[in-house]
């Protein structure tokens, strides 16, 4: 496991994608920091907190990255050596899953030092309210989280469409689409659905509107379900079909 | 040893692979013939657990493949089609199998060197040429020193120097007593390497034309037909009327009424 384990962080590390993915992620975190800050004058406590979620944009990235990542063995036919080497179906699949997970708590982890470095000087000199060190720790340390899941949940989705472009294009329906339209029509879908786990887990958007939310750490427990219903019907899947 | 027993595969209501059974014996090369389109890479992936039957089985030392517990020091594989990422360098390529298999990374620069691409292991895999890509496919079925090379059309890409290179290889790793299982559309890339070859449709093809001359057959070891009741003179005359290539054919020591033929080939008859 642990060398399957190398495997796949090599297999992230020594294509160009991962890191453009990261590096772009970054960026427009970067600029998703200095845009308001350099806007706005009279900051709320809210929008404080809004500015130190910023890092969850980082996990669209990774929820890109685990799928292009995955769906990518089988758009360039490294599927069939990685299973040659390892025949476990599963193994391979939550491997996978793991190693973007690791992959998106690292672009979390630089986006939290980004955050910091431009995030606390700023609002200090432009005299917003100040926050408690822990409650910041506690919004910084859920968009890290929210990182590594959407790498491990992007995996599972890229091994079980087995199709790059499908694949992106439909989580990015299902969050932008269907989960605002059918949490607006059905009560209590938002709460379970990906686009309201986002929210709740990139919190971010005050305490007024998050009674319909889980508690972060719930909603990471539901994501996580749901990273591993896909990961291990990848698996199952993957196992009967033919590469 | 390599066996695939009464192996068959449907996709849809194509029969691929119709109820192939043969063996890949240690120390040997064995042929296995048929023009594209004859299922030789629905059964190589079969092997391999990468396809899986519609009945019957393949198995590798008397386990299936999926069952292994060490893959890559039993089998090694060189399959057909795009299997690398462009991005990648090969060497890099090699350190991720090489991760996944448990073994160390100066064996990828060992194999590198074996199949001679290791002046561009460092090149991102996008820049090479056919013949180099073939190259490390190969360096990656042999990362595990495996018992067994299977090895789906590998004459595909190379020049005819490459080709060379590859019976001479080949020859060179049944020769330390592994067992090689190679497919081929082109019989003259491979009748100077193997030692042995399954050709399911000319093998079929010779069996009716011989019961139609109201001669008995029977089957015999894998890529051979036992004749019963006939001269070798009356099978040979089959065998050309009906374009099949034979390429040993003698009585039986024990009977004289057995003639034995093996085929290693089919022009135009039976595909």
């Amino acid at each position: 496991m642990i060398g399957l384990a190398r495997s796949e962080l090599l297999k992230l590390r020594t294509t160009r994608t991962a890191w453009w993915l990261g590096g772009a992620a970054l960026v427009l975190l970067l600029l998703a920091l200095v845009l308001p800050l350099a806007i706005h004058s009279n900051f709320t406590e809210d929008d404080v907190r809004s500015v130190f979620a910023s890092g969850g944009l980082i996990g669209l990235m990774m929820l890109v990255l685990g799928v292009v990542s995955s769906a990518g063995e089988y758009r360039h036919g490294t599927i069939a050596s990685t299973l040659l080497v390892t025949p476990n179906r599963l193994r391979v699949s939550v491997t996978q899953a793991l190693a973007c997970a690791a992959a998106g708590l690292a672009a979390g982890l630089a986006g939290v030092v980004i955050t910091v470095v431009v995030a606390l000087p700023w609002l200090g000199i432009k005299d917003a309210p100040s926050l408690g060190s822990g409650e910041i720790a506690g919004v910084l340390a859920s968009t890290v989280l929210y990182a590594g899941l959407a790498g491990a949940l992007g995996a599972g989705v890229g091994a079980l469409l087995r199709n790059q472009v499908a694949a992106v294009v439909l989580l990015l329906v299902v969050l932008f689409v269907v989960d605002p339209a059918l949490g607006a029509l059905l009560d209590g879908y938002t709460k379970w659905s990906l686009g309201g786990l986002t929210t709740a887990l990139t919190g971010g958007t005050g305490s007024n509107d998050t009674t319909d939310l889980l508690p972060v750490w719930a909603a990471a427990l539901v994501w996580a379900g749901y990273a591993a219903a896909f990961v291990g019907g990848a698996a199952l899947l993957t196992s009967r079909r033919d590469i | 040893m390599l066996e695939v027993s009464s192996l068959t595969k449907r996709f849809g209501a194509t029969v691929a692979v119709d109820g192939l059974s043969f063996t890949a014996r240690d120390g040997r090369i064995l042929g296995f013939l048929g023009p594209n389109g004859a299922g030789k890479t629905t059964t190589l992936r079969s092997l391999l657990g990468l396809t899986v039957p519609t009945s019957g089985g393949a198995t590798v030392d008397g386990t299936p493949y999926r069952e292994l517990h060490d893959p890559v020091s039993v089998v090694g594989a060189v399959l057909e089609g795009p299997q690398f990422h462009p991005g990648r360098t090969g060497r890099n390529h090699l350190l991720v199998l090489a991760a996944a298999a448990g073994l160390p990374d100066s064996r990828v620069d060992e194999v590198l060197q074996l199949v001679e691409l290791d002046g561009a292991g460092n090149k991102r895999v996008k820049g090479y040429s056919l013949g180099m890509r073939q190259r490390l496919s190969l360096a990656g079925a042999l990362l595990g020193d495996p018992r067994a090379l299977v090895l789906d059309e590998p004459a595909n890409g190379l020049d005819p120097q490459g080709i060379r290179w590859l019976r001479d290889f080949l020859r060179a790793r049944a020769a330390e007593g592994r067992t090689v299982l190679v497919s081929s559309h082109v019989l003259a890339e491979v009748a100077q390497t193997v030692d042995e070859v399954v050709v399911p449709a000319a093998l079929e093809a010779l069996e009716t034309a011989l019961e139609a001359s109201e001669i008995r057959t029977e089957p015999g070891p894998p890529g051979w037909l036992k004749v019963h009741g006939s001269s070798l003179e009356a099978v040979g005359d089959t065998a050309v009327r009906e374009r099949i290539a034979v390429y040993e054919l003698y009585q039986h020591s024990q009977s004289l009424e057995d003639v034995f033929l093996q085929l290693t080939g089919t022009t135009e008859a039976g595909q």
